[in-house]
């Protein structure tokens, strides 16, 4: 029967999708823990490079140092959203910030603001390289308080 | 004298509190709400609009408002006013307030009366709350402690109001002196703020001068980290300090008695 030969692919297709589908819960919850383990470590770097900038400013560190900060962020900061997928949302495995729904529930303001660092360190590198340091003390403070943005989608969990 | 106001009023942050920032009010014109374990308050009017703001107040008026908690009606303000610590601003400093407040523009705004249940409405009940827990009088300094030390402690414990936020309340809402700037787990909003003494583990011992200044400057923290919420407010204002005054705060902290805080579970 035309029935019967047809049905095997669909069949085979079936069990395969099942069988991609159950996929341990385990697993996924172990990606989650990754992937939340890995973006702390990410932003805590960032972190650092920006001090190095704020030292530079305030004559603490070199120019050379503050270069390859600016460098760092310039590539680091565009791939912030990537390491917030979605469903990836929880506390930092030091327990100390959190994730903001407002994230993923307000996405759109969540890539604006990463846009606009994006753009500011851009004119931050330019004033480091001019070795102006009062310029580059002008365009880091530029950048508003790290609060000012955090604060809509970092949460202070203790 | 109104360059000079401005400055303090930068450095008590009245713009902070009395402005509702959150629904586009205008500055000075009030509307903010504050809550607190006893019911919101909203901020007043303090523009000089003769109507709605202060614009009819004297300058002794003021004095007595910002200094002792009392209206030019006669009743009490409620303590979510800082005047506690605003008691210790001298009179050359209130006189400077008084003349940048006068120089704003009047905002028409009308006060919004406090969300708070009896008996905490009862504004004659804060003179009871006032003779157990408010001591009146301005700043004095200290001859045995530095020019810094003392301008330090002035801006702390007076104009700063450090203090508001950063020591425990008890049950009546009175800061526990004895734990001065020691934090509390329950802050305004009721959020958890920090202990600022030089406690080593609990507080900010490890931390040096320069550090303190730097938090106060742009608000990173030692660490990599930065202040958030509530803090992050005031360092808009204390970024506007000078750097010596900055400094002077820092000398201050550094010099109070270490005291830690409870361990949390």
């Amino acid at each position: 029967m035309v029935f019967r030969t047809n049905c095997l692919p669909w069949v085979a297709a079936l069990m395969i999708a099942v069988a991609g589908a159950s996929v341990p819960a385990q697993a996924l919850a172990a990606d989650k823990a990754q992937v939340i383990k890995d973006r702390q470590a990410f932003m805590k770097d960032q972190a650092r490079q920006w001090v190095v900038i704020r030292n530079y400013t305030q004559g603490k560190a070199d120019q050379a140092a503050a270069e390859a900060a600016v460098a760092s962020l310039t590539k680091s900061v565009p791939k912030v959203p990537d390491n917030f997928p979605p469903d990836t949302g929880g506390p930092a495995p030091d327990g100390k910030y959190g994730t903001k729904p407002e994230i993923w529930s307000e996405h759109d303001k969540f890539l604006e603001a990463n846009k606009k660092v994006a753009d500011q360190i851009a004119a931050v590198g330019v004033a480091v390289k001019s070795g102006d340091k009062t310029k580059a003390a002008v365009a880091f403070k530029d950048l508003g308080f790290c609060a000012a943005c955090h604060d809509t989608f970092r949460a202070k969990l203790q | 004298m109104v360059a000079r106001g401005a400055y303090l009023a930068n450095a008590a942050d009245c713009v902070s509190c009395h402005t509702d920032s959150e629904h586009g009010g205008k500055p000075y014109a009030g509307g903010r709400a504050l809550a607190t374990p006893f019911g919101t308050f909203y901020s007043p009017n303090i523009t000089p609009d003769r109507d709605t703001g202060i614009g009819r107040w004297s300058e002794a008026q003021f004095a007595r408002a910002l200094r002792d908690g009392v209206r030019p009606d006669g009743a009490n303000l409620f303590p979510v006013f800082p005047y506690p610590s605003f008691t210790r601003i001298i009179d050359a400093d209130v006189r400077a307030i008084w003349a940048y407040l006068s120089s704003l523009p009047p905002v028409r705004k009308s006060d919004r009366p406090p969300d708070v249940s009896f008996p905490f409405s009862w504004r004659f009940l804060q003179t009871g709350w006032k003779w157990l827990f408010f001591d009146r009088g301005p700043f004095q300094p200290n001859p045995e402690r530095s020019a810094v030390w003392n301008r330090g402690a002035y801006l702390v414990t007076a104009l700063a109001h450090c203090g508001e936020c950063h020591t425990p309340r008890n049950f009546l809402g009175a800061p526990e002196q004895s734990r001065f700037l020691a934090g509390t787990g329950h802050g305004p909003d009721g959020k958890p703020v920090p202990n600022i003494t030089p406690d080593p583990d609990t507080g900010i011992g490890n931390w040096t001068k320069d550090d303190i200044v730097g938090v106060l400057t742009d608000g990173h923290t030692p660490g990599s980290d930065f202040v958030g919420a509530a803090m992050a407010e005031v360092v808009k204002s204390t970024a506007r300090l000078t750097d010596a005054d900055r400094q002077a705060i820092a000398v201050y902290l550094k010099s109070l008695p270490p005291i830690r805080s409870p361990k949390k579970d």
